[in-house]
């Protein structure tokens, strides 16, 4: 099955979800040019090396530097970027068993496939717990699979020409490829080859990019950022100014200087791809002629500040101009104050409560349910994040509700019985499901977000008051510590219920198969649900609403899929989200201008200073 | 004993001392759950159980623990204290980077605690039980009974937030630039309080007890003014436990970095270890806790030779 598709050109104006809260305008003619931007970081990038980056707000810095073939608006609409112009042209309704022909043999040993090649797709029979031998494709073989016709799906993207890297060296498609190589064996190699199946240069300016099966999020998963052919064969994890080797991208700021755990700066690049291309060429824009198409501030020093008060207390001293993570009693009391404005927007992040299902009685989803019409969560938003975070009453952030459902607020109302506070229906529930009470159930979180415990402690009391549970809290230890016992084989035999914060995207299928899917068991994020505990139809229902052929093909689809499914969830599965962060920056509200957040902490600099697709733009203006 | 002897004598004792940190802190940080593999798939969905176990054995984590143990010491015999996993950053390299930091802030730290501790110890003795002495009393209990971490952040409140006579952020200077002396001066006073309180009570029962000795009341007896009695004769005695209790006290400054380091954004070991720590990065944990065992070791080292010196007998106990 073959279609011709292009997302549709939105911009912030057009769309009817806009996630930023509160979005502040600036008149180009007001905009005041030049200036020093400091900012508060909480960590120190773990490395510059972005595939070997293991740290999300490290990506903070990294998007500085480096750009991707298409950006996201602040709902995350995909729009031409370093593409001057993309087409979907063709999608064919394959799985990965089509890639048998290609595969070579590669031997197991103690569950490991072992092979100097990047895998890039592994036969779907093969059982590395069983097994001695799996049929892998490898990087090597995926070219003569694509050459024959066997991909899921296929970008062409064509290249602006003229765009330059920081060195000088022009963009072409070689770089696209060589950008995805680079990624091959490093530590995030997965998040790559979970989707990409090859990249393949056409011309100097035309790449091809092809997807293993048909998938709805495909331009989105398999876009990934562009390093120049000076760089390319660096080893990995050496490219790190400390390795003397600086990151060079095509973006909108030059690396400059760099202190471990103290400071990074980096420049304005002088010499723009989008100032020469300018505004007008970019098929989406409709916006002011005199709409800046780079950055305006000339420099941004970040300071590395891993402790809150100290990052609000250099907020309030002028030693910062921005920062990013406060607690919600900082994001308060600077927001009740006229010189700094918290800018917030609707974010993906969310605390997850999964039941241990094949445990009793958390087998009976009943049981489940009950619990979370004893979870407390307006309460919790109101008394612990003061109202800097939302209900969930749905199992999707409103950020994901474009792909996710098609109607957001009904959604929530049809969704809301499920997870309101209820104490008489958990009663109810409990009665139906004939389990002697007090139920006894043990809730465990990492002891180092002082929140969480926070919320952890307001449900277990909320079930306790109840007197249908006899709850308890268990903190064993930091974030690392109570992952590596969340994924110990054995967990979800110990009857433990997990609380624990992910964070979601704009596709819906990140609330799904993270922390439900059976393939993700003992992998991030489920480790409370093994395969054979949901039903297997429920189950196809997940992967087809975003692996189907007819999703694939018509994204539109996809929202009336998902509205199916999310009712089942509630019902079958009921584990649950309890709140949906609010996704915040405090800024200096004298001198800053034009700031708003991007729905990812990620955003906090490449979107808040300049991202044109949104009109947004933020400008010095010191008194 | 001579007293080279005894020096050789005390530093063979902590050989093992160290072996015995190294096999602690290994077995500790391979006790608890999650190491840097497991914190760099922990959030990320598309990494597979079998990419995870690849990359294990690629840093050589999925040895037993005992090998793994000596596979390091290995290394460290040959001046390999390991890299830090996910880049090709030998461990060594980002020790020394941050350690002058440490050194700096921790040096600051005590000589503030001496410069507090000697003067107001001296005072407190010499007017004991009178008024003044009770409030330095006061003052040492509050000292000792505050914590860093909070003194820290009311420090900055203070003198940087409310009077904006310092500055919150690190410094970017290196740290021979005059400046450095201005920035140091709020982490320095954090670190060294609980020192300094400790010490002042040290100094004023060291000197109380001198002062009742029969040599001051000669003294008094053949007129020296009292200024020369306490300076000359009884100051220069009192200081010997000072001395000791100082150097005995690098530990508690050096500990203490950790949390100072993190309140005021210090570029120093505290933070890196910290950051170790979150990170399960097993060979920067293991190198800290080393170089900062060696530190507090060396440190008495220098307190028992000091001591040696100044009291002969003390070697005839080794």
């Amino acid at each position: 099955m073959a279609g011709i598709a292009g997302f549709p050109a939105v911009t912030a104006q057009d769309d009817d979800l806009d996630p930023v809260e509160d979005r502040v305008e600036v008149d180009p003619a007001d905009i005041v040019e030049g200036g020093t931007l400091n900012v508060g970081l909480v960590l120190d990038p773990d490395t510059f090396d972005e595939p070997q980056s293991v740290e999300a707000p490290a990506t903070i810095v990294h998007q500085l530097f480096y750009e991707t073939l298409l950006r996201p608006s602040a709902s995350g609409e995909p729009h031409e970027w370093l593409s001057e112009s993309f087409e979907l042209v063709e999608t064919q309704d394959i799985d990965r068993s089509a890639y048998e022909e290609y595969m070579v043999s590669a031997p197991i040993e103690d569950g490991v496939i072992e092979t100097e090649e990047q895998i890039v797709v592994t036969h779907p029979e093969t059982d590395t717990a069983e097994d001695d031998e799996a049929q892998v494709l490898t990087v090597a073989e995926t070219g003569d699979a694509v050459a024959d016709g066997v991909f899921g799906m296929q970008y062409r993207h064509e290249l602006h020409e003229g765009v330059e890297f920081h060195n000088g060296e022009e963009l072409t498609a070689d770089n696209v490829v060589q950008s995805y190589e680079r990624w091959e064996h490093s530590a995030n190699a997965g998040q790559v080859f979970d989707q990409f199946l090859h990249a393949e240069a056409e011309d100097e300016y035309t790449v091809s990019i092809y997807s293993q099966v048909p998938d709805a999020e495909a331009i989105d998963d398999n876009l990934w950022p562009i390093y120049p052919e000076e760089q390319a064969d660096i080893p990995l994890g050496e490219w790190d100014p400390l390795e003397g080797n600086d990151p060079i991208g095509t973006g909108p700021w030059v690396f400059e200087q760099y202190e471990e755990q103290n400071f990074i700066v980096v420049s304005r690049n002088e010499n723009y791809w989008l100032e020469e291309v300018g505004l007008d060429a970019m098929p989406w824009w409709d916006g002011p002629d005199d709409f800046p198409a780079s950055p305006v501030i000339d420099e941004i020093q970040m300071e590395i500040v891993p402790e809150d008060s100290t990052r609000a207390a250099a907020l309030e001293t002028g030693e910062i101009d921005l920062t990013y993570n406060l607690t919600a009693d900082q994001n308060t009391s600077f927001d009740q104050s006229e010189d700094f404005r918290v800018a917030t927007s609707s974010g993906g992040s969310y605390l997850f409560v999964q039941f241990p299902v094949t445990v009793e009685p958390f087998d009976d989803e009943r049981v489940r349910r009950a619990v979370n019409h004893l979870i407390p969560r307006t309460d919790i938003v109101e008394t612990i994040e003061q109202g800097w975070a939302t209900e969930a009453w749905a199992p999707l952030p409103e950020l994901a509700a474009e792909a996710g459902t098609t109607d957001y607020e009904q959604l929530e109302e049809n969704l809301r019985e499920y997870n309101e506070f209820n104490p008489e229906r958990a009663q109810e529930l409990i009665e139906e499901a004939g389990v002697e009470t007090p139920i006894q159930a043990n809730f465990q979180t990492n002891s180092d977000n002082d929140d969480r415990v926070r919320k952890g402690e307001f449900i277990v009391e909320s079930l306790n008051a109840s007197g249908l549970f006899d709850a308890t809290l268990e903190t064993p230890g930091d974030l690392t510590t109570f992952v590596g016992m969340f994924f110990e084989p054995d967990y979800h035999e110990q009857g433990n219920i997990a609380m624990v914060g992910l964070s979601g995207t704009f596709n819906p299928h990140s609330f799904v198969e993270a922390i439900h899917h059976p393939d993700q068991f003992l992998e991030c994020c489920n480790g409370n649900i093994p395969p054979g505990s949901l039903p297997a139809e429920f189950v196809e229902d997940m992967d087809n609403a975003q692996f189907g052929i007819d999703i694939a093909d018509d994204p539109d689809m996809r929202a009336e899929r998902y509205d199916e499914l999310w009712e089942q969830f509630l019902e079958i599965n009921a584990n649950s989200i309890v709140d949906f962060e609010i996704q915040s920056a405090v800024l200096n509200d004298v001198d800053l201008h034009g700031y708003n957040m991007y729905p990812f902490v990620t955003g906090l600099l490449s979107y808040g200073l300049h991202n044109p697709i949104d009109q947004q733009i933020t400008y010095i203006d010191r008194q | 004993m001579s007293l080279r002897r005894f020096i050789l004598k005390r530093f063979l004792v902590t050989i093992p001392i160290l072996f015995g940190v190294s096999i602690v802190t290994f077995a500790l940080v391979h006790l608890t759950p999650g190491d840097p593999v497991s914190q760099m798939v922990a959030l990320n969905p598309d990494v597979s159980a079998a990419e995870e176990e690849q990359i294990r054995r690629q840093y050589g984590l999925h040895l037993p623990v005992w090998e793994q143990y000596v596979n390091w010491v290995g290394g460290i015999l040959q001046g390999d204290f390991g890299e830090i996993i996910g880049t090709n950053r030998a461990v060594e390299d980002v020790v020394w980077a941050r350690l002058p930091e440490t050194i700096a802030l921790g040096l600051f730290g005590w000589g503030f605690a001496l410069l507090i501790a000697i003067p107001t110890g001296i005072y407190a003795a010499v007017n004991k039980d009178q008024i003044g002495d009770d409030a330095s009393r006061v003052v040492a209990l509050s000292g000792i009974s505050i914590p860093n971490f909070w003194l820290g952040l009311m420090l900055i409140l203070i003198f940087a937030v409310v009077l904006g006579y310092w500055p919150v952020l690190a410094p970017r200077e290196p740290l021979y630039h005059p400046d450095m002396l201005w920035y140091l001066v709020l982490p320095g006073i954090t670190i060294g309080t609980a020192s300094s309180a400790i010490l002042m009570r040290i100094m004023r029962s060291s000197m109380a007890e001198e002062l009742n000795k029969e040599y001051v009341t000669a003294a008094r007896a053949k007129g020296l003014p009292e200024r020369t009695v306490i300076l000359k004769h009884v100051l220069r005695n009192s200081l010997i436990s000072v001395a000791t209790v100082a150097a005995f006290l690098t530990a508690s400054i050096i500990s203490g970095s950790v949390v100072v380091e993190v309140v005021f954004s210090w570029p120093g070991l505290g933070r890196e270890f910290i950051n170790a720590i979150q990170a399960r990065q097993i060979d920067l944990i293991l190198a800290i806790t080393l170089f900062t065992g060696v530190a507090i070791i060396l440190a008495n080292l220098l307190a028992d030779i000091a001591y040696a010196l100044l009291d002969p007998r003390i070697r005839d106990e080794y």
